[in-house]
């Protein structure tokens, strides 16, 4: 895995068939350079405060984009959002949901808590490979951030 | 005899008087007796009336709070089925889409980075195992979908029918690339409706006429309504393969379909969601057709000014 430091994009997801797919859309759309992988909630807010398991992590800069699962062990991915959008050190980390489900619930309760995107996982590949790459573009290239 | 003579006479006329006096008097109080008797069991009858009145009505009471209970036991029981089902779905979403995503994933890795290690028997197979995962994803899609539209509430307004079936004949012409004029929609009456919903059923009616007919070479779709008493018709006619009456009852079931998925591509879902639908509205559904001339999908919903 590439230097913890100069991490862009945080995946988050307890399924790692999901997470291989992601990153292999990720690396066709040449966006996997700076990619980290955590299974659950709790690392990823660890990963993102630099305390527990990452605590000697030093990020050169802030994370460009979360991708955040919502139905994970420990702690889900509604928890993690409602954690990071509450607390002004992490708030202005976008973060998109990227999910299987397609409730209704899950979406309001989504922005509610100030969720900067929502996708739901297609099953065909080539409509993830497309979303994914999508995603990448928009938030990794074009996406525009306060400076500080 | 002699005292039958006339003191006999006197002493008659006197025994008699007193025997009527006794008699009358025998017959007051018999009479007050029966009286009494009488107001007894009149009395006895009226309590026994007001006691079978109690208990009907009590058993009344005890029946309509048992019919009281019974009804909210139903209706904790309708509640608990209901999330029971929502659980359900929502693992439905999660869970079942998520291993057909890594089977159509890695199936797609192997066929970029393997192919060359496969002869064409197992890039067939393999292709095989791509477009079953693929069916399998379109189905559960489909059945959510499906269970979704249970449960999204009714949002009703007037909805302008004439301009929807032109939207979507228009968006059914451009995905299978046919001219705009193998739809003839007539003018269509207004309607009290939920029109995201309404939107559904043309879509969907107009999807299946556009896909049943796609074998013929100059296919048509018309598309009218006809107003009735208290509601109106809406008529889909196309000039496709049609379908055996025999199978009409089927039609409109969950994942019943009456043509091979190799014939006509599908899951079974689309003409279920109409029936939802229609039947949310107060409405009814159905179809005519002979086998090789063509269906006419036609559903009833009320006048929006009956």
């Amino acid at each position: 895995m590439s230097d913890l430091n100069t991490i862009e994009i945080l995946l988050v997801d307890d399924n790692e068939h999901d997470a291989a797919m992601t990153i292999r859309a990720l690396k066709k759309s040449n966006f996997l350079n700076k990619l980290y992988w955590v299974e659950d909630g709790v690392d990823a807010l660890e990963f993102i405060r630099c305390t527990g398991r990452f605590e000697t992590r030093r990020p050169a800069n802030p994370l460009k984009l979360v991708l955040l699962d919502l139905k994970m062990p420990r702690l889900d991915g509604l928890e993690v959002l409602r954690s990071l959008k509450a607390d002004p050190a992490t708030r202005s980390i976008p973060v998109v949901v990227m999910t299987s489900s397609n409730e209704e619930c899950d979406v309001v309760d989504s922005y509610n808590l100030g969720v900067n995107g929502y996708v739901t996982k297609p099953v065909e590949f080539t409509s993830f490979m497309e979303q994914v790459s999508h995603i990448g573009v928009f938030w990794l290239s074009e996406n525009q951030r306060p400076s500080v | 005899m002699a005292d039958l003579g006339r003191g006999s006479a006197d002493e008659l006329r006197r025994r008699l008087a007193e025997f009527q006096e006794s008699a009358r008097d025998n017959a007051r109080v018999e009479l007050a007796r029966t009286d009494a008797t009488l107001e007894t069991r009149l009395a006895e009858r009226t309590i026994e009336r007001d006691d079978v009145a109690r208990d009907e009505a009590l058993t009344q009471l005890t029946r309509t709070n048992l019919a009281e209970e019974l009804l909210h036991i139903q209706a904790a029981e309708l509640e608990a089925a209901n999330a029971e089902l929502e659980s359900f779905s929502y693992s439905v979403s999660h869970d079942l889409r998520a291993p057909v995503r890594a089977m159509l994933g890695y199936t797609r890795a192997i066929q970029e980075d393997y192919a060359a290690l496969l002869d064409d028997e197992g890039r067939r197979l393999l292709s095989v195992v791509q477009s079953e995962a693929s069916r399998m994803g379109a189905l559960i899609d489909d059945l959510l979908a499906f269970s979704k539209l249970g449960r999204r509430p009714m949002n009703s307004a007037t909805v302008n029918m004439f301009a929807l079936a032109q939207e979507e004949a228009a968006e059914q012409a451009r995905v299978a690339n046919l001219p705009a004029s193998v739809f003839a929609i007539a003018e269509l009456p207004d309607i009290l409706g939920d029109h995201g919903l309404l939107r559904q059923v043309w879509i969907n009616l107009l999807a299946n006429a556009v896909k049943y007919s796609s074998k013929n070479a100059d296919p048509h779709i018309e598309v009218w309504a006809e107003t009735e008493a208290e509601s109106v018709v809406f008529h889909v006619r196309d000039n496709g393969v049609g379908f055996d009456m025999a199978y009409a009852g089927k039609l409109f079931g969950v994942f019943q379909r009456l043509h091979r998925s190799s014939e006509f591509p599908g899951t079974g879902v689309g003409l279920a969601i109409v029936q939802r639908v229609v039947r949310r509205h107060g409405g009814e559904v159905w179809a005519d057709s002979k086998l090789g001339e063509g269906a006419t999908f036609s559903f009833r919903l009320p006048r929006l000014d009956g």
